[in-house]
């Protein structure tokens, strides 16, 4: 799903280092959200983003959906990083939420899961999610599926 | 050996796809290939565990349970590769670990048997870690059990699976939670 200017626009304005003097001040930083309701994958994720050298700005943590929607009422983000299969709001739930709020529907949404079948696939993607990756990841994965997904975003 | 008419797997293919499954977790999470063993338990019967049993239910046209019996060293040596610490005590961190783990193998395993067995759901995972621990597992159609080995530690995974019964939608396991840490 292309999504515009509106997108990189927003990025822009997300985006909050906490230090400017080791980034670039022309470019992007990312403000990701990841949700998932497993505290060693969300550590694991932070890990990986940190290796990618991706423009990274704030990284914050969710379990589950009901929570994530709570941070995005704090702060919105400039990417969702996303688990399927989760208590309470699971992140097709979620996906379909964010995509009902005007202020939230262009965040992209990379879903990243161990649900695997092509209805999961085809749903997620039905509501509006710009990614999958299966888990397990490699940190390849994870940067270029970010990376193609920012760049489709801009377009 | 052909299990039953309707699923069309037999037992080896069904071990070999679950090793298979463990071990791919293994290699890219862990940056570890897993040396694949001969399991201790048998098929059928209670297993008597002191250590980490960790359940996830599936659920579909067949439904049942996927588990991994570890030791709490082997779950120690699991987490510290998971997350690049040095784990020295079994702690919710840990449990957390072996859980997601656990998710990610029956999660590859059940997109290599969903051709076999039609559309299947996972639950979360649910952890319990303790002495004398009493498993038992429902009459199921069919039972695979395969064993890795991973940082020196045996890691049992078994699978059970039934035709579901018409009226129920539900996997037949115990899982409210994603982690019961008994001590």
């Amino acid at each position: 799903m292309a999504i515009s200017h509106e997108i990189a626009a927003d990025l822009s304005r997300d985006a909050h280092p906490k230090s400017t003097e080791t980034k670039n001040e022309n470019m992007d930083f990312l403000n990701i959200l990841i949700v998932d309701d497993s505290a060693a994958i969300r550590k694991v994720l932070i890990r990986v983003l940190r290796q990618t050298e991706l423009p990274l700005g704030d990284i914050r943590e969710a379990s589950d959906g009901q929570e994530a929607i709570e941070k995005l009422e704090e702060a919105s983000a400039g990417l969702i990083l996303s688990d399927i299969n989760m208590p309470n709001m699971d992140g097709l739930q979620l996906l379909s939420r964010i995509r009902s709020e005007k202020r939230w529907k262009h965040i992209p949404v990379i879903m990243i899961t161990t649900e695997g079948s092509k209805s999961s696939v085809l749903q997620a993607v039905e509501l509006g999610a710009q990614g999958y990756v299966r888990k397990p990841f490699t940190a390849e994965q994870i940067k270029d599926k970010i990376t193609s997904c920012m760049r489709n975003c801009r377009q | 050996m052909m299990l039953t008419r309707e699923s069309n797997i037999d037992q080896e293919r069904l071990t070999g796809l679950l090793a298979a499954s463990a071990e791919m977790v293994f290699s890219v999470m862990l940056k570890e290939q897993p040396r694949v063993m001969t399991p201790a338990s048998k098929a059928d019967g209670d297993v008597l565990h002191d250590g980490i049993i960790s359940f996830i239910g599936l659920a579909g046209e067949w439904s049942g349970t996927g588990s991994v019996l570890c030791s709490g060293a082997a779950a120690l040596s699991l987490a510290s590769r998971l997350l690049l610490i040095e784990a020295k005590a079994v702690d919710q961190e840990v449990l957390d670990a072996v859980g997601e783990i656990t998710n990610m193998i029956f999660g590859n395993f059940k997109d290599c048997v969903e051709s076999y067995f039609g559309q299947l759901s996972l639950s979360t995972p649910s952890v319990i870690y303790g002495r004398h621990v009493r498993a038992r597992d429902l009459p199921s159609a069919l039972t695979a059990i395969a064993a890795v080995e991973c940082g020196g530690e045996p890691i049992e995974l078994k699978v059970c699976l039934s035709p579901a019964r018409k009226s129920t939608s539900g996997a037949g396991v115990l899982v409210s939670s994603r982690y019961n840490g008994l001590r």
